[in-house]
């Protein structure tokens, strides 16, 4: 008996178990007379108070969110804004556009004629204007009227300037033909081609690289007669020596006096800066 | 915006600034939430204050709310959340503030609960309830309100609030073979409880 009682009791609690399985499966899918007695069960509901003030704060809330969720473009200030600076750069706009039709109706001169230096053979010590007729012909022979970028004559007249007697008397570097064929070349105008009705020489063209290296053998030049070299004679030269090899031997007094000596009997030459402050205060 | 419209809609609604639609939810869930804390509190000033917190919770904070999750499971995280605050700090309670019963040794808090329990069984939905169905709702409340914390919780939110078993996982931050489990002894201590009314 006691064996049976004892098997009896898990077997008893199986089927408990079982059961309370049964009804929990049947709970989960809605079956249950568990939920129903639940449902009749009256469900206590917030008091009204508590409702309006929940519902208060939600209006209070989204009213701020609203304001929030105003655009930049749908504020007044921006739409300010925005036409201000609109207006201002079409008014921008509009004084470039202005000024960039103004500048285009400006008379300029050609570019050739103000980069060109005329030279006259009629030497004058101060600068003159070609004659009418001459200025004609030279803008008929360039055709470049209607260039825009280029100044008119009667408004900005090319300047002449007077030529070197050693210009005048050379030949021309470029050949009359070829110059007709550069008519953009830049160069100095000659006068030994053509004279004009006054008997006057008309002035040629000379090319700009021509001016150039005489240019270079002036400065040549002048780097010469810096050095001193064939500036003094050869006695003036030798003093000067003499004076500079006494600086280096730092005898300075003696220096000094040949000095005084060269300048009493040269008074009108010129004297090397570096000597004369090496020796001061002279 | 119709009354049918989800509660994701109408949650970005009224993030957008129509109160309307917090109205709407309002109105879907007010009665759940206020008896998941009823029931848990037995309390009608406590549920009150819970009540307000959470949807004053919802209200400052809806617009952190994302489509990742549902709306259901959001307030419903945030409602239990609160009611574990509720907890610890009724816990920190100092002992002299709990009022008790000298004479039969029983708690105010106990008295209360058993007139909210006889309240609910004799305010039934339904007005024709016979004396036997309110002695049977009676008997059911009581089983509620004798059952842990935890498996009291997981039976609300079922049973009232309609979530599913994952859902309540997700609320209470379980498992969902703990959550099925609890659910699984809430039922069969409340069978056991009524075991002479209820038949399958």
């Amino acid at each position: 008996m006691k064996k049976t009682s004892n098997n009896s009791t898990p077997l008893s609690s199986l089927l408990i178990d079982e059961e309370d399985e049964a009804f929990f499966e049947q709970y989960l899918k809605g079956e249950s007379s568990l939920s129903e007695t639940y449902q009749k069960v009256n469900s206590p509901e917030p008091p009204e108070m508590l409702d309006q003030n929940i519902l208060s704060a939600a209006r209070k809330k989204s009213s701020e969110m609203q304001k929030k969720s105003v655009q930049w473009w749908q504020q007044p200030a921006s739409w300010a804004a925005s036409v201000a600076v609109f207006s201002l750069a079409a008014l921008l706009t509009h004084q470039t556009w202005q000024a960039e039709q103004d500048f285009s109706e400006q008379d300029f001169a050609p570019i050739d004629a103000v980069e060109t230096i005329q030279a006259d053979k009629t030497y004058t010590a101060s600068p003159r204007l070609l004659p009418n007729d001459v200025k004609e012909k030279k803008r008929t022979h360039h055709g470049d009227n209607n260039d825009s970028r280029k100044l008119l004559y009667k408004s900005a007249p090319a300047p002449v300037m007077p030529a070197a007697q050693e210009y005048i008397s050379r030949k021309p570097i470029i050949s009359p033909p070829e110059r007709a064929n550069k008519s953009q070349t830049q160069g100095v105008v000659l006068g030994d081609t053509v004279t004009d009705d006054a008997g006057r020489f008309v002035p040629s063209e000379l090319s700009e690289e021509s001016v150039l290296i005489e240019k270079r053998e002036q400065k040549n030049n002048l780097s010469k007669e810096q050095g001193l070299g064939e500036y003094y004679s050869k006695e003036q030269s030798h003093q000067l020596e003499k004076i500079q090899q006494l600086i280096k031997q730092g005898k300075f007094d003696e220096a000094k006096e040949i000095l005084q000596q060269f300048k009493v009997k040269y008074p009108e030459m010129p004297i090397n800066p570096v000597l004369l402050q090496q020796l001061s205060p002279y | 915006m119709g009354k049918n419209a989800a509660d994701e809609q109408l949650i970005q609604f009224y993030q957008k600034g129509d109160s309307e639609a917090f109205e709407l939810l309002y109105a879907r869930y007010k009665s759940a939430i206020y008896h998941y804390f009823f029931r848990q509190v037995h309390s009608k000033d406590t549920a009150d204050e819970l009540h307000q917190d959470v949807w004053l919770n919802i209200i400052k904070s809806s617009s952190r709310f994302t489509q990742q999750s549902s709306f259901k499971t959001w307030l419903y995280k945030i409602a239990h959340n609160r009611l574990v605050d509720h907890y610890r700090q009724s816990s920190r309670q100092p002992l002299y503030l709990v009022k008790t019963d000298t004479q039969n040794g029983v708690s105010d808090e106990k008295i209360e609960i058993e007139k909210a329990i006889e309240s609910s069984a004799l305010e039934s939905n339904e007005p024709e309830m016979t004396i036997q169905e309110q002695q049977v709702s009676h008997l059911l409340l009581q089983g509620i309100n004798d059952l842990p914390e935890e498996q009291r919780e997981v039976f609300l939110l079922h049973e009232k609030s309609g979530l599913t078993l994952q859902e309540i996982a997700l609320v209470t931050d379980s498992s969902f073979e703990s959550t099925k489990s609890r659910l699984r002894y809430a039922i069969k201590k409340l069978r056991h409880h009524m075991n002479l009314v209820l038949t399958l």
